[in-house]
């Protein structure tokens, strides 16, 4: 029971501090650009309403996924644990008898409600200024969304406990290996967290006319695989990063 | 005892400008960026296409291919076969090319270089030193120019001395003297746009992942917003949105090299937008380091 009000406290303490960051300020900014876009676009008002749909849900898998999802659990996930590494204030909080999972645990359960809140919120907005265009989009997207949303946390918490410089390295991974690799052709792409959003975007725009790219260059696997790929990508970082978190000896926290 | 046999006095000599200070911070901070491995990474990375570019060079002038290859290899890496041509523009898209790689690495050194000394409170030792804001605000931009420098124009100059040596004669480097000059040009446009617009944000959002966000919100996001306002109403002014672009516009003004008209007309709007830009930063950057702070 304790140590359920203390992971309890934890989870509030963190997402208040998460909440209330510059991390949040600023994640704000490619939001408020992506509203700006979809505002100007004004896809509700297009007389081709599967042009329409075609084109908004470009903007979803190029803008949106494979960008704003990303920056924004970037800035939650590797701040999460990372922030009390660069503040020095994890020593409090492992000095504590509560164990070390826990503390990962509260940490990636703070980070995701804010995370996915955000960014749920955010891709409410934009169908919702689409229109109906946007409500298709909304029933077709939502899962590729929630899925990945938490596949990234769960990798970004993973960097956060291994690398000192967690940003750093979180940075690479969402600009280079995200973007680059996930772009090439071959199954290369399928190291990225994206590759199997944009399969279930695909899968869930299919109805509507939305086409993935042509197979020398993207090549899909079920949605049902796609599925299972990041809800076992999710476990795993988690296992990975709680496995790490409970064996390391950090020596720069003083 | 007196204080002078305790050898502690003050200076007789002649004191140093405090501008040659803005040195000593350039050198801290390359000293901080090198001393990560995770720098050297993202320089490795640079460094490949340079290598990259550096081996078409010496193929195409070394192992004598058919005119045909040579030719084909040259237009895709922007490259001229005629040494006279205007075209020698691979330079800039030797420059472009690292755009990815500079981004990346000035978003990690934002917090490293700038970020900290606001966060962890140390810019009142800089400033009790013999220096004031100015200094410390150009002795930052210099180390971050330095820093973009080392990934642009010093590799894109040294990719013009290489091609002129695989030659039998000085004939490239007379009849292409401007190249260097303009590869000089682009180089500090980068450096004063990037420099300027880093230090700005560092020293106001001053921890890794704020600016890391905002950075590649900057750079890639706009880029991409850009590109699809740009193919959808088919308004080429849509391009100024995206910096690189506009930094890419000015250079090949400097080059004197536009692949397409509209290109030519955006330049001059390109160069506006950036020179409004720098000045807001500047004016944000000089807002934000005040002595002020010390005396908080």
């Amino acid at each position: 029971m304790r140590l359920l009000r203390a992971w309890q406290t934890l989870v509030w303490l963190s997402a208040r501090r998460m909440l209330f960051s510059s991390s949040t300020l600023v994640v704000l900014l490619p939001v408020a650009i992506s509203l700006l876009f979809v505002l100007h676009r004004n896809y509700g008002a297009w007389d081709d309403s599967a042009r329409a749909f075609d084109r908004f849900s470009r903007f979803l898998v190029a803008g949106y996924l494979l960008f704003v999802i990303p920056i924004c659990t970037l800035a939650y996930g590797t701040s999460s644990l990372g922030g009390d590494r660069e503040d020095r204030t994890l020593l409090f909080l492992l000095v504590r008898p509560i164990p070390r999972a826990l503390v990962l645990l509260g940490k990636f359960s703070a980070s995701v409600p804010l995370a996915l809140g955000l960014l749920l919120a955010c891709f409410g907005g934009y169908c919702l200024l689409a229109g109906e265009v946007g409500r298709l989009a909304w029933n077709a997207y939502l899962p590729a969304v929630v899925l990945s949303t938490i596949a990234y946390l769960a990798v970004f918490h993973l960097f956060a406990v291994v690398f000192r410089h967690a940003t750093t390295v979180a940075l690479i991974y969402a600009l280079f290996m995200e973007l680059v690799l996930g772009h090439m052709p071959g199954i290369i792409k399928r190291v990225a967290i994206s590759y199997y959003g944009r399969v279930l975007m695909y899968a869930g725009g299919e109805p509507w006319g939305v086409r993935a790219p042509p197979a020398q260059w993207f090549e899909p696997i079920s949605a049902t695989a796609a599925t299972w790929a990041l809800a076992g990508l999710t476990v795993a970082s988690l296992a990975a990063a709680l496995a790490v978190f409970q064996w390391r000896e950090y020596r720069d926290l003083t | 005892m007196s204080i002078d046999v305790a050898r502690y006095h003050g200076w007789h000599g002649k004191l140093g400008s405090p501008w040659w200070a803005t040195l000593a911070m350039v050198r801290v901070a390359l000293l901080q960026v090198f001393r990560r491995k995770a720098y050297w990474i993202v320089l490795g990375l640079g460094l490949t296409q340079f290598l990259l570019f550096w081996s078409v060079i010496y193929a195409v002038t070394q192992l004598n291919p058919p005119p045909q290859v040579r030719e084909r290899i040259l237009e895709a890496f922007g490259f001229s076969a005629e040494t006279a041509a205007p075209q020698d523009s691979g330079y800039i898209l030797f420059m472009q090319r690292q755009s990815l790689v500079v981004m990346i690495l000035l978003a990690f050194s934002g917090s490293l270089l700038v970020g900290a000394d606001f966060r962890l409170q140390t810019l009142p030792f800089y400033l009790s030193r013999r220096i004031d804001r100015m200094h410390y605000i150009a002795g930052k931009l210099l180390a971050v120019a330095v820093l973009v420098s080392l990934l642009t124009w010093v590799p894109a100059l040294l990719l013009f001395i290489e091609y002129g040596m695989f030659t039998s004669s000085l004939t490239y480097w007379v009849e292409n003297w401007r190249v260097p000059l303009a590869v000089l040009a682009y180089g500090l446009v980068l450096c004063v746009c990037l420099s300027l617009l880093l230090v700005a944000l560092s020293a106001w959002l001053q921890r890794a992942a704020p600016i890391a966000v905002t950075w590649s919100s900057l750079f890639t996001f706009l880029a991409l917003l850009a590109e699809y306002l740009r193919e959808e109403t088919g308004q080429q002014a849509w391009a100024l949105l995206d910096p690189w672009r506009d930094m890419r516009y000015v250079g090949r003004m400097c080059f004197g090299v536009f692949t397409r008209q509209s290109q030519e007309a955006l330049a001059p709007w390109a160069l506006l937008v950036l020179g409004v830009l720098c000045g807001a930063c500047l004016l944000l950057l000089v807002r934000r380091v005040r002595a002020v702070e010390v005396v908080e």
